[in-house]
């Protein structure tokens, strides 16, 4: 083992050297036994050969002296032998196996073996022993035994044994000598490949290069090893070149990750956005609904103003404005109301003071803005918009919002367009409503009250009169002959007697007073806060004035018109609209009963 | 059965029958006769017969038989291509159609004759004793000892046309014809 590990570890050169000792004498000493054994087996073969031959000869020769039972004759045939020394032995027994001559040279003593001499046929490291039957005719007339002893042999054997010795050391040496010469055909390059790649692993230099002197195995080592320092020459530049592509790739995808996550924080704030957004929309959309809910409850034009306001201070936080509304003489525009910490001020304006009355649009204006400011609007710092409040194609004011905010949401626009057409729509409404209202509680002939609205407005003037204590005149009037204008000029003339009776009616009668058609030619004039003496006097400068009256069909004149009235006054003549009317009714027929074109006063009723 | 038993062991000794050496020790040594009989066994199968010699070789026993039960051991045995057929009784005369002729001391004196009578002949002839060789026979046994030998008439075995292996020659004793025999 520790010789086995010792050679393990020995220098190349050293090993090569043993292995090339040993082979050659194991080869040596294989081919000495080789050619000794050969040496041996030919010697034997030989020797065999020579008895056999010798025993051919002497049975021959020996067979009649048998024959004839002459033991001297065998005997002189036996001393043939004499030729071969190393034939120690002969001798020729009868047919009855009794020794009948034998050969024994002189000296030979002690080289006989005995105990083989009549063995037949053997073999031993001392001798070769033969036995032959000596035959005659095909008879065998007795047995020829031979024996030679090997002593020339091995002195032979020795002789041989000795040269193969000689040529062995010279063979021996002379390979020691041409193995220290040819090992350092392998193991100088090894040496050098090695020193190479320690120079290479120690100093980490691969710039190296080991000369490839063979193109045996050592080359081919020597020439990869070259090839793979190439390699790590290249992969170190590679890895060098990745390493810097790599640290550059790290920083693209931290720079695309912090991107990203700009980006997605810049998503969640749009969508947070987007959510308030949506939440205000509803917001907005609750805040519509309940206006527009609100404005239909609205029961006259000028009331919107008012409940629009904190809707839409609600829909636009932190601005302000007002709402203005076309005058019904369309030249002038006159502010309804406003909302917002500052509302701006100015109660009237020309309708071309404002772009969007002018353009019929949204018209905005402000920072950045190169639109003109309208001149309605205060100067004021911040965002202005006017929303035009049109329905049916008509114009009925504006809606104008200012705000210092600049940064307002985008869909504030379509939001005061939205808000301004409800309340167009709401005032569009009120004006039909007006004028639906209008046509119920007037005569469409004359243009005055009717008998409805004059009950109600009796019966509303009455409860206010009686609360403040004053006194309420009533006038019934009935036109005199009325029905002989109708028979003589037609109806035509008629209502035309009735439309100028009724203008002067209207003429006359103060804010507040109504003046109504009762029905027929009769009409009432309701006066309030005003005593009997009063009413007494202007029923009878109506009456004078009606006389002043001239109406004309085409070119032609009608004749004179006069009236007769009875005048009665609350609470004078009765508690109720009815008993006061019943009163004035009396009056009347008292005038009419009075010769016409005539004014009486009802009497005062008797107190109980 | 001692007779049986001797048989037996001339067969052994011929290493005719048994093809194994491992054979019982302390048999009896071989008669003269039966080893004289393996011998002329042994001299078919060393002579090289010429061309026409019949594959079945006559011994033919000439005289009286002194082989007795011997012969046995040998009659009717093949040896290489031959087979071995023994004749007992034959006259000593018209010998010609044996192969071997066994003279038996009997017939010593009528050698000449019969040595005249087959000159020629590819016989092998085949006396008894030490000096009919010299005579004109082609073999003749003697004794040596305790050991059966035999002589080896090179002169006659060339006359009767048979070549004797060198190895036969090497074991005999090689005579010539006497001056009588020429």
């Amino acid at each position: 083992m520790s010789v086995l590990a010792s050679f393990r570890h020995a220098p190349i050169g050293r090993k090569l050297l043993a292995i090339g000792l040993i082979t050659t004498a194991v080869t040596l000493f294989v081919l000495s036994l080789v050619l000794i054994g050969r040496g041996a087996l030919e010697w034997r073969s030989r020797t065999i050969s020579d008895l056999e031959t010798y025993a051919a000869m002497i049975g021959a020769n020996a067979a009649p002296a048998v024959m004839f039972d002459d033991a001297a004759a065998a005997t002189d045939t036996l001393s043939a032998l004499a030729a071969k020394p190393s034939i120690v032995y002969g001798a020729i027994h009868d047919a009855r196996g009794r020794q009948f001559a034998v050969y024994r040279p002189a000296g030979t003593a002690g080289r006989v073996d005995p105990s083989r001499v009549l063995q037949g046929d053997s073999f031993s490291a001392r001798s070769i022993t033969l036995a032959r039957p000596i035959l005659f005719k095909g008879k065998q007339l007795g047995t020829l035994y031979l024996q030679s002893d090997l002593d020339e042999m091995y002195g032979k054997l020795a002789r041989d044994a000795g040269l193969i010795l000689l040529s062995a050391l010279i063979a021996f040496g002379a390979g020691t000598v041409l193995l220290l010469r040819l090992q350092k055909t392998i193991v100088e390059p090894i040496q050098g490949l090695a020193g190479a790649m320690q120079g290479v692993s120690g100093r980490r230099n691969y710039a190296v290069r080991v000369p490839v002197v063979s193109r045996d195995e050592v080359g081919v080592l020597s020439q990869a090893f070259n090839t793979m320092l190439e390699h790590i020459q290249s992969r170190d530049a590679e890895l060098a070149v990745n390493r810097d592509r790599l640290e550059g790739e790290v920083a693209r995808r931290t720079a695309e990750l912090e991107q990203a996550n700009a980006r997605l924080e810049l998503e969640l704030l749009e969508r947070k956005r987007a959510e308030a957004a949506l939440q205000r929309s509803s917001q907005q959309i609750d805040l519509l609904s309940q206006m527009a809910a609100t404005l239909q409850t609205c029961l006259a034009q000028e009331e919107v103003g008012g409940v629009v306001g904190p809707f839409i201070a609600r829909l636009f936080p932190a601005s302000s404005g007002v709402i203005a509304l076309m005058k019904s003489s369309r030249n002038m525009v006159e502010v309804s109301a406003g909302w917002g910490p500052a509302p701006p001020t100015g109660q009237v304006f020309a309708p071309n003071d404002c772009w969007a009355i002018r353009r019929g649009q949204l018209h905005v204006s402000g920072l950045g803005l190169t639109t003109p400011r309208c001149a309605h609007a205060p100067a004021q710092d911040g965002i202005q918009a006017c929303a035009p409040l049109m329905a049916q194609g008509e114009m009925l004011g504006i809606l104008h919002a200012q705000s210092p905010d600049t940064a307002a949401p985008p869909d504030q626009n379509a939001l005061l367009q939205r808000v301004a057409g409800e309340v167009a729509q709401a005032l569009a409404n009120l004006r039909y409503r007006d004028a639906l209202k209008r046509m119920a509680i007037r005569d469409p002939l004359t243009g005055l009250f009717n008998r409805r609205y004059l009950e109600e407005y009796l019966e509303m003037e009455i409860v206010r009169s009686s609360r403040k204590g004053v006194p309420l005149g009533v006038v019934l009037v009935d036109i005199d002959h009325f029905k002989q204008f109708n028979d003589s000029f037609g109806h035509e003339a008629g209502d035309e007697v009735l439309v100028e009776v009724g203008q002067l009616f209207m003429r006359h009668i103060r804010d507040g007073d109504a003046a109504c058609r009762y029905g027929g030619e009769e009409f009432v004039l309701a006066m309030w806060e005003c005593p009997l003496e009063v009413a007494r006097e202007r029923a009878e400068r109506l009456r004078q004035d009606v006389k002043k009256l001239q109406i004309r069909i085409g070119q032609r004149p009608l004749g004179g018109v006069t009236l007769s009235a009875g005048v009665a006054v609350f609470p004078d003549h009765g508690s109720t609209a009815e008993a006061v009317l019943r009163a004035a009714d009396r009056a009347l027929y008292t005038a009419k009963v009075a010769g016409r074109d005539h004014v009486a006063v009802a009497a005062i009723p008797s107190a109980g | 059965m001692a007779c049986n038993e001797r048989l037996l062991a001339a067969a052994l000794l011929l290493a005719v029958l048994l093809p194994t050496p491992a054979a019982p020790q302390g048999l009896p040594p071989l008669s003269e006769y039966e080893v004289k009989a393996g011998f002329l066994y042994n001299f078919a199968g060393l002579i090289a017969w010429p061309d026409g010699t019949p594959p079945a070789l006559s011994l033919c026993i000439v005289g009286d038989d002194p082989f007795g039960a011997a012969k046995a051991a040998i009659d009717g045995k093949t040896i290489g291509d031959k087979s071995l057929t023994v004749r007992t009784a034959v006259p000593s005369t018209g010998l010609d159609d044996c192969q071997i002729v066994f003279l038996a001391s009997s017939q010593n004196e009528r050698v000449p004759a019969i040595v005249k009578d087959l000159r020629g002949s590819p016989v092998l002839t085949v006396g008894d004793r030490a000096g009919l060789a010299a005579q004109g026979l082609i073999v003749g046994f003697y004794r040596e000892g305790d050991k059966v030998r035999f002589e080896i008439n090179v002169d006659a075995a060339r006359r009767a046309g048979l070549p004797i292996s060198s190895r036969l020659l090497n074991l005999a004793r090689i005579v010539h014809d006497a001056e009588a025999a020429r």
